[in-house]
């Protein structure tokens, strides 16, 4: 539940963010139905001015309500079918970013998405809003969640099947093109974009590979994250494709909303594993706030205990006992925290993969000295 | 309501995948692939040049260019009156004339939206009684091609 929790004051924030832009968007420009606009929906549906700068009121109250945990779910639903009928009513004004976000929204209503984060009944009872330490008393359906997980991949799996039937976006044509926009879009700003960057940007054997690279991508992101044994590469490969998206090209919320989603990819627990970590010494204190400051998804306990750690490794200044009850020491305290806290995440592979190189090479060495 | 029975769940799933699938068909089937989750599909490029399609002296049709889409035509009246492009059809693509800009979306994205705006403005100029059709002539590249120069109107009605 908490992971839904999570979800909701994520999509909220997104789609107030966007609501508030469109309010700004009316103030300064005006109503759009004033102007040339394309509706979707027959013209009699179109709201009058005064009734879309209400419905926008009303997105905003329904975004707020949410995102403090007032009446989460009815404030959601209500938040999405807005925000899809008015995208009905102007196809100018569509942008996948923002229909997926409402659409996710609308499946997020259907979960058990108000029992945590729940920043009012926090402000009345500071302690009542804490999530359950037990699991199992906080457990519902999953379909929607499912069904979030399925629309996710039919998002990837469109975008990057239309790409790979396309030629000039499976050649590298138009990732290509775009790179050079950028470069533009650049030196348009006044920076300096060095020759051999800009060669490497156009040339066609680079925007090829990138282009390959990234259907790949999106088509294993389609079939990864639904597959229980590829999951965690999914999400590392995910992450850093939304992030790499986000910083190098404009996207809007996309990337944010993703990112949103992928929590409900994780596994549900609160405070199921323990970080030990020995008070004497700064190097663990310090670990163990970093810890707690990445913890957004509370699962770590976090015990000072000095020189015996879990008390199975006594003088290691910081071990973990994880889920399943298995002491974790040495390197693979630090592996396990980065796959599991957020905001480490986008460590995990490279740190996995430096562990078993090292590993590889401990062994071969190893072998080596016991053959001489 | 929104915690729904075993059965409930069933059809509201299943209707959900197929409407989204139903969407995502139609949305690929328009030019803007509105509902269609088409990201980055293209980089092309348009030039709107937009012009007014008037009665020349000896009857014969002409085009004269609109200037930063401004123009201006008498009324039933005779009274001279001033229209603007920009002033009804905004957004950041459309609304750029003479200059070469990214078609977001696909340039078949831009070429129905721009087939529309001259539809709507047409529609919206009743006091012009000297215009008989507004066109824009389009230079484009597709993903870098040169596409042949592309004809719209807009038509008086």
């Amino acid at each position: 539940m908490i992971l839904l929790g999570l979800t909701r004051v994520l999509v909220s924030a997104l789609l107030l963010y966007s609501t508030v832009k469109l309010l700004l968007k009316l103030r300064s420009a005006g109503y759009f139905a004033d102007f040339f606009y394309m509706p979707l929906v027959p013209e009699a549906l179109v709201p009058s001015a005064g009734v879309y700068t209400a419905l926008l009121a009303l997105k905003v109250a329904a975004c707020l309500l949410s995102l403090l945990g007032l009446a989460s779910r009815p404030a959601l639903l209500a938040a999405a079918a807005i925000g899809l009928y008015l995208m009905l009513c102007d196809r100018l004004q569509y942008h996948n970013n923002h229909y997926v976000a409402h659409l996710v929204a609308l499946l997020l209503a259907f979960t058990r998405c108000d029992r945590s984060f729940l920043a009012i009944r926090r402000l009345r009872s500071p302690r009542s809003a804490e999530p359950d330490a037990d699991p199992n008393a906080v457990r519902g359906p999953v379909w929607a969640v499912h069904l979030i997980k399925v629309q996710l991949a039919l998002v990837y799996l469109t975008s990057g099947g239309s790409k790979l039937l396309d030629a000039d976006w499976r050649g590298g044509e138009v990732m290509r093109l775009r790179y050079l926009m950028g470069v533009d879009v650049v030196q348009g700003r006044g920076y300096e974009v060095p020759d051999s960057i800009r060669e490497l940007l156009g040339s066609a054997l680079f925007a090829s590979l990138t282009s390959k690279a990234a259907i790949a991508t999106e088509l294993f992101l389609a079939v990864g994250l639904l597959v229980p044994r590829t999951r965690i590469p999914a999400l590392w490969v995910g992450v850093l494709f939304h992030l790499g998206i986000q910083i190098f090209a404009k996207v809007d919320l996309f990337s944010w909303l993703m990112l949103s989603a992928y929590v409900l990819y994780a596994t549900p627990e609160i405070r199921q594993r323990t970080l030990h970590f020995d008070p004497e010494v700064p190097r663990a204190r310090r670990a163990a706030r970093v810890v707690a400051a990445c913890d957004w998804l509370l699962r770590y306990r976090i015990v000072p205990s000095r020189n015996t750690a879990s008390g199975a490794d006594p003088g290691a200044p910081l071990c973990l006992v994880d889920r399943d009850g298995s002491l974790v020491t040495g390197r693979g305290v630090w592996l396990t925290l980065f796959r599991s806290l957020p905001p480490l995440f986008p460590l995990w592979l490279p740190a996995r993969v430096l562990q078993k190189v090292l590993a590889r090479r401990r062994r071969e060495r190893g072998s080596a000295t016991s053959h001489h | 309501m929104l915690d729904l029975g075993p059965r409930a769940r069933v059809v509201f799933a299943a209707t959900y995948v197929v409407a989204q699938l139903g969407l995502i068909a139609w949305g690929l089937s328009t030019p803007d692939h509105v509902f269609g989750f088409q990201m980055f599909n293209a980089s092309s490029r348009i030039t709107v040049n937009l012009y007014r399609e008037v009665k020349g002296r000896r009857g014969k049709k002409r085009l004269v260019p609109m200037k930063d889409g401004r123009w201006q035509a008498r009324d039933a009246d005779g009274s001279l009156q001033s229209y603007r492009w920009q002033d009804r059809v905004r957004g950041p693509v459309l609304n750029r004339l003479g200059v070469s800009t990214h078609a977001a979306y696909g340039l078949n994205a831009q070429l129905f939206r721009l087939q529309a705006a001259l539809d709507d403005l047409a529609a919206h100029i009743p006091d012009d009684t000297q215009t008989l059709a507004l066109v824009a002539v389009v230079e484009a590249t597709e993903n870098g091609r040169p596409v042949p120069e592309i004809r719209l109107r807009g038509e008086r009605r």
